[in-house]
């Protein structure tokens, strides 16, 4: 193959690449500028120059007139000063672009655009162009209030609007946009969500406590970096509270919900989802199985009620997929939460209906009291005084009873000291133990026990025990098997919306490692198969505009390689296939290792390669996944196509070669003379005509 | 002039020539011949290297063909005509450029080549029809080019390869006439591979017969078709009483 390179054949073939390369590339770039010039301008008449409009709105192409005499009123009506214009009709629907006057140009009229035009006949949606500005994609809504405050704080930035989960960055200029665009980068730099995946299967029945328990496992290992768990923030905000009102639904059924524990006896484990069935009252009791932790499952009654018993204590067997009853799982004991606390309330509002009346009793009974010891203090002070009155008189009968009265006054005398013996006492005086009592002291108590009593009956009872019949006419009035299945309802529906994919949200900052919280997660969850994947908190993007001839500019880039390709191959096909196929005509019958390592293959793919590398990277272009290293790929594969083809895509008349041969001609006046005239008309033939003798 | 030893060339499983051997003396007129296959066009094209022997030596005028290199391959290709059994003529050029051909890229002024190429092409017996491209001539005007493009560059030594084989048998005269016509005009050195069994005897000096890639039998024609030592002999000496 070498051969065919001698006596100044290589140069001819240095010119061909050279050539060819230049030419491609020229080629290529003049393909990709027209084709960039031709959508440069379609764009320009399809969405109007720079600034011109803001809004462009969308409406179903048969309808585009009566939606233009409704734009008309609109204008006039909801937006004064506004200017508008039909533009082009593209795919079936027709556009109306619309220009804001400088005073409506405010983040109430644009978010609130969609709401005044959405009345147009055949409406189908607004895509805004308002410039300058830049937009931010995908912003998560978890972040968005944050971030809004903060983007407002850069220089430069007007307002912000929203549309959709986008925002829209109004700018004061178009100058302004790059340092705006790179603040806006750093500020979303900081933040970053963290999806949380959980397997297929993992049963997540309290999202919320399992949230609370990934962000636990997450700060333990690496420290407070969770800002807060924005799992139901993707939701709308109606949605949000929807599903917040089912969670709370949830636990308030689960607190009135029948109480199950089942102990475990069995060899054969329960699972989470497992049914037991337990004889009931009347009807059989279905519980499922909500929880197992070692020897105790939790569950829920789906099916039969406790009939207004409070507790019941069973043998539960495994309720089979057929129906049927399987082996004994255990001692399952139902408590009839509900139930037992209707029956407080009931006995409670009893006793407040009594206490009323009992405290008006004990205020009387207090009240006697206070009148009883007053009265017992008076009889005291009397008793003092005639006991005084007794000591005088005895003092006074004394020599009565030495002997020296009469006998009257001796009875009289002995009567009297009998009596004062029995008021003293045989060890004091009883009259002074009487005394010693603190009556003080009782009649404060006495006080004390009035005022509590008052106070008690100061209460408004009423109002007490009707609130206490509101709570009880409050409490769920569902059988036991309609709250398990009401329970089990909340869960599907909160599982299906609150964690889409079994997945959590939540917004860190961005020093955590997604694969340090995955480990964390893991470890805390005691689950290897739980991801954690990193997503930005939003993606500064050019406007729509700029967005657009962005994509001009990846057309021209596909454009340019696509015709860097077809120039390659058509050169390789006009040109090189006659030199590798005159080539392979050389080789035929060479034995060894050219016939393993045929030099006419790598000699056609190199020249692929040398052809399609520089002209690829002449002609700025750009295919998507197909880098230098692909296009080098690219060119070796075109060039030992064309290698192994060759013989069909420029047959050499090998008699005329021969001939040459035979004459004693060099392989370059060979190539020059013979092969290269006679093959398909390329640069090759043009390029060797000046430098040929014969024709 | 030429000396071919012990040539060997094997295509594949295929032996073309065992140990070919044949010494041509200068003005000599050498005709080889056998069945098909038996190896004669390539031991004909291996003098000029056309095809590379797989061993064995060749000598042309006392140089090793083998040995040489590019550039005096080259030169030697250009002092020896070559005949071919397709004419292998350059079908873009007419039948002039066609002789001129071999003149011009070997440098020589253009006038000067066209002068030479007229004359070779009037020793054949082409004076008209210069101007014609192979596709208009007929099989015999074509080789008459052919040989003419041969006897343009003046070789020592012309080779033939089978030159009437493709030819009608109403064309093959045609160009015998003018193979003896050369023979019996110039004096130049002559290895014909040919099947024609009464040119071979008229136009000969020697008679080589080859079979399975060895020469089987040689000598003058009417030794070699008169008494002849070899099956091969044989055969063509019963063509010739035929």
């Amino acid at each position: 193959m070498f051969a065919l390179l001698r006596d100044g054949f290589a140069g001819d073939l240095i010119i061909l690449l050279l050539v060819s390369i230049l030419l491609g590339s020229l080629g290529a770039s003049a393909i990709a500028a027209a084709v960039d010039n031709y959508f440069g301008d379609t764009v320009n008449e399809l969405i109007g120059d720079y600034g011109e409009f803001d809004v462009i709105i969308h409406v179903r192409e048969e309808v585009q007139d009566a939606a233009g005499q409704e734009m008309e009123r609109i204008v006039a009506e909801k937006l004064p000063g506004a200017v508008y214009k039909k533009g082009l009709t593209v795919a079936g629907q027709a556009n109306f672009f619309l220009s804001l006057p400088p005073e409506l140009r405010n983040r109430g009229i644009l978010e609130g655009l969609g709401g005044i035009v959405g009345d147009l006949p055949g409406y189908s949606g607004l895509t805004y162009i308002i410039e300058p500005a830049i937009t931010i994609n995908s912003v998560h809504p978890g972040v968005r209030s944050e971030l809004w405050e903060k983007m407002e704080q850069i220089p430069g930035v007007d307002f912000i609007f929203r549309q959709g989960n986008n925002l829209l960055v109004l700018l004061d200029s178009v100058d302004c946009a790059p340092q705006v665009s790179q603040a806006l980068e750093e500020l979303l730099a900081g933040y970053q969500v963290l999806e949380v995946r959980l397997p297929i299967g993992y049963a997540a029945q309290d999202v919320e406590a399992l949230s609370e328990q990934v962000r636990a496992g997450i700060a333990r290992e690496l420290g407070p970096r969770v800002l807060k768990d924005v799992t139901f923030a993707r939701q709308g905000e109606d949605t949000q509270s929807f599903l917040k009102a089912l969670a709370e639904m949830r636990r308030f059924l689960l607190s009135y919900a029948a109480k199950v524990d089942i102990h475990l006896e069995g060899d054969a484990p329960l699972w989470v989802g497992d049914s037991v069935i337990v004889p009931g009252v009347d009807d059989p009791i279905v519980v499922e199985v909500t929880e197992v932790s070692g020897s105790l499952a939790r569950g829920v009654i789906t099916k039969g009620d406790l009939r207004g018993v409070p507790q019941l204590v069973q043998t539960g067997r495994r309720l089979l997929a057929s129906g049927e009853e399987g082996p004994e799982v255990g001692r399952v004991e139902i408590r009839n939460e509900r139930l037992q606390l209707i029956q407080t309330i009931d006995e409670s509002l009893i006793l407040v209906g009594e206490l009323d009346a009992l405290a008006q009793e004990a205020k009387g009974a207090v009240d006697n009291a206070e009148k009883t010891l007053s009265t017992f203090h008076q009889a005291l002070y009397k008793l003092e005084e005639l006991q005084l009155q007794l000591q005088t008189l005895t003092q006074n009968l004394q020599p009565a009873l030495e002997g020296q009265g009469t006998s009257s006054q001796i009875f009289l005398s002995l009567l009297i000291n009998s009596l004062f013996k029995d008021m003293l006492g045989d060890g004091g005086s009883q009259v002074g133990v009487i005394g010693d009592l603190d009556v003080a002291l009782m009649r404060d108590n006495l006080d004390n026990i009035a005022a509590r009593l008052e106070a008690v009956r100061q209460v408004d009872l009423d109002a007490v025990i009707h609130q206490m019949q509101q709570v009880r006419d409050a409490l769920p009035q569902l059988q036991e098997e309609d709250m398990g299945r009401s329970v089990r309802l909340i869960n599907s529906y909160i599982a299906g919306q609150v964690i889409p994919g079994e997945k959590i949200d939540l917004l860190v900052d961005d020093a955590v490692s997604p694969r340090e919280a995955e480990r964390a997660v893991q470890e805390e969850l005691d689950n290897e198969y739980i991801s954690v994947l990193s997503t930005p908190a939003g993606v500064v993007r050019p406007n729509t505009r700029a967005e657009l001839f962005r994509v001009l500019r990846e057309v021209r880039g596909i454009i340019a390689g696509l015709a860097a390709i077809v120039f390659t191959v058509l050169t390789l096909i006009l040109d090189h296939a006659t030199i590798l196929s005159a080539g392979r005509r050389l080789l035929a019958g060479k034995k060894g290792l050219r016939r393993v390592l045929n030099p006419v293959f790598v000699f056609g793919a190199l020249t692929g390669a040398a052809l399609l590398v520089p002209t690829y990277i002449l002609s700025r272009a750009n295919i998507p996944f197909m880098g230098l290293g692909q296009a080098l790929g690219c060119g070796l594969l075109l060039g030992l196509l064309t290698a192994l083809l060759a013989e069909r895509l420029s047959p050499v008349d090998d008699s005329e070669m021969l001939a040459g041969e035979a004459l004693g001609l060099t392989y370059a006046q060979i190539m020059r003379e013979i092969v290269v005239p006679a093959a398909r008309p390329g640069l090759l033939q043009l390029l060797s005509r000046c430098r040929r003798k014969f024709g | 002039m030429l000396k071919l030893v012990n040539l060997t060339k094997r295509y594949g499983q295929t032996l073309a020539l065992d140990g070919f051997n044949l010494e041509v003396s200068p003005g000599e007129r050498v005709v080889i011949m056998g069945p098909s296959g038996c190896g004669k066009s390539t031991a004909i094209r291996c003098i000029n290297r056309l095809t590379e022997p797989d061993g064995g030596e060749i000598y042309f005028q006392g140089l090793s063909v083998l040995d040489m290199g590019h550039r005096e391959l080259l030169d030697m290709r250009k002092r020896i005509g070559f005949v071919f059994q397709h004419f292998n003529l350059i079908h873009r050029l007419s039948a002039l450029e066609n002789v001129m051909f071999g003149l011009v890229m070997a440098g020589m002024d253009r006038r000067q080549a066209k002068e030479q190429a007229i004359e070779a092409l009037a020793k054949v017996g082409l004076t008209g029809d210069l101007d014609k491209r192979p596709g208009e001539l007929s099989g015999g005007q074509q080789q008459r080019v052919g040989i003419a493009r041969a006897l343009a560059l003046d070789p020592v030594l012309m080779l033939w390869d089978e030159p009437t084989a493709s030819l009608d048998p109403i064309l093959v005269c045609e160009v015998l006439d003018v193979m003896e016509e050369l023979v019996a005009t110039t004096q130049t050195t002559m290895v014909i591979v040919t099947h024609e069994v009464a040119f071979a005897r008229r136009a000969a000096d020697r008679i080589v017969l080859m079979d399975k890639g060895k020469v089987v039998e040689e000598g003058p024609p009417d030794e070699v078709f008169t008494s002849p030592s070899s099956e091969v002999g044989r055969k063509y000496q019963r063509l010739l009483v035929a």
